[in-house]
């Protein structure tokens, strides 16, 4: 888990690694330079961000460095929401304010 | 002489989707952060210090409690959905290496680099604020992002010794505590909001009752949202600034910006 946040880290922070998992995300992720779990490169790979958060990746981390994966701030939003259950206020969808 | 302190929310959002809030909502909170914005301006800082969380942008490896940027620049915002351009913003290297020392010789040990990167956390507020692109400025950032996090007793440690620092100096300081109230960043939950908790920490501040900031409310902590840690901002300025009541110039939850959205004179008579 901690090398699939330091892909992210550096995903967000080197333009290069951004230009090569933009070109070609698969060999982007198998030639990075720590071990990753297969899974683990599948979920980056294909920018499965609902997966990554269930992974274990620290919210934060994932929100910012989504943009890098080709996936908006808001598009992360979505999918974790509609993936939970939850709306936009973040209760159960369905569920009244009280 | 610090002549401003302001606490203020960093929403991305705040600025990069302006038409997800509420209109009426909106409004008002930009009606507050112009307030604060002209309360900066009669302040005609020559440095403003900023004190906000980091976001994974700077640091991973390392996660330093307090990091003080000394050098002649940063650069921000990293975002490029923030609609904000991007651009080297000037440091005050020397008020930083004082802020350092002062820090020292109060026992609080803060890390220090010549090199930043700055995202929405310091970018919002110094837009909002409309602070002049030629002021220089020295970023504060606070690890509230990843346990262990500093203590809010450390914070105000911290804070006490800028204060003293810049009391004793003729330069004229404008301080800014950048994030909060309750949000739940980058997480399912996020549009939640805990007005409950975030009134617990506003009502207080207004009153003249800055032990808020030191020994935050325990009541629906744990509805806060993990973004509330960026409290510790406000603690750091909070604790610069003395004892005073603060104004609170606008608070909105504000569901489509995820967060309790303040803004906060904690020097009102300056």
């Amino acid at each position: 888990m901690h090398e699939v946040e330091r892909f992210l880290f550096h995903l967000n922070s080197r333009p290069q690694l951004a230009e090569a998992f933009a070109e070609d995300a698969v060999a982007c992720v198998s030639s990075w330079e720590g071990p990753l779990e297969t899974r683990e490169q599948e979920l980056l790979a294909s920018a499965d961000v609902t997966g990554l958060y269930r992974h274990g990746v620290h919210p934060v981390l994932l929100a910012v460095a989504a943009s890098s994966l080709g996936v908006s701030p808001q598009e992360v939003r979505s999918r974790l929401k509609r993936s939970f259950g939850l709306d936009d206020e973040g209760r159960p969808v369905g569920q009244e304010a009280s | 002489m610090i002549e401003a302190a302001l606490a203020a929310s960093h929403a991305p959002f705040i600025v990069g989707a302006r038409d997800r809030a509420d209109q009426a909502q909106a409004d008002r909170f930009y009606a507050g952060y112009a307030t604060a914005a002209e309360r900066i301006r009669a302040a005609r800082p020559d440095a403003v210090v900023i004190v906000t969380a980091e976001h994974f942008t700077n640091f991973f490896d390392v996660v330093p409690p307090f990091h003080i940027n000394i050098g002649e620049f940063a650069s921000g915002p990293v975002e490029t959905h923030l609609g904000i351009p991007h651009r080297r913003v000037p440091g005050d290297p020397d008020l930083a290496l004082r802020l350092l020392d002062a820090a020292a010789e109060q026992g609080v040990d803060v890390s220090f680099g010549r090199t930043l990167q700055l995202d929405h956390g310091a970018m919002v507020p110094l837009h909002l604020l409309e602070v002049p692109e030629d002021t220089p400025v020295v970023p504060i950032l606070v690890n509230c992002l990843v346990e262990p996090m500093p203590r809010y007793e450390r914070c105000r440690a911290l804070g006490a010794a800028i204060g003293s620092v810049l009391e004793g100096l003729p330069t004229r300081v404008a301080l800014i505590a950048a994030g909060g109230l309750s949000h739940w960043p980058g997480m399912p939950e996020a549009g939640r909001i805990s007005e409950d908790w975030d009134r617990a920490v506003l009502s207080p501040l207004g009153g003249g009752d800055r032990s808020v900031l030191w020994d935050p409310p325990t009541e629906g902590a744990d509805a806060k949202g993990p973004g509330a840690e960026e409290l510790r901002a406000w603690t750091i300025v909070g604790a610069a600034t003395g004892d005073g009541p603060a104004e609170v110039l606008t608070y909105e939850p504000i569901t489509g910006w995820s967060t309790g959205c303040a803004v906060v004179d904690l020097l009102p008579n300056a």
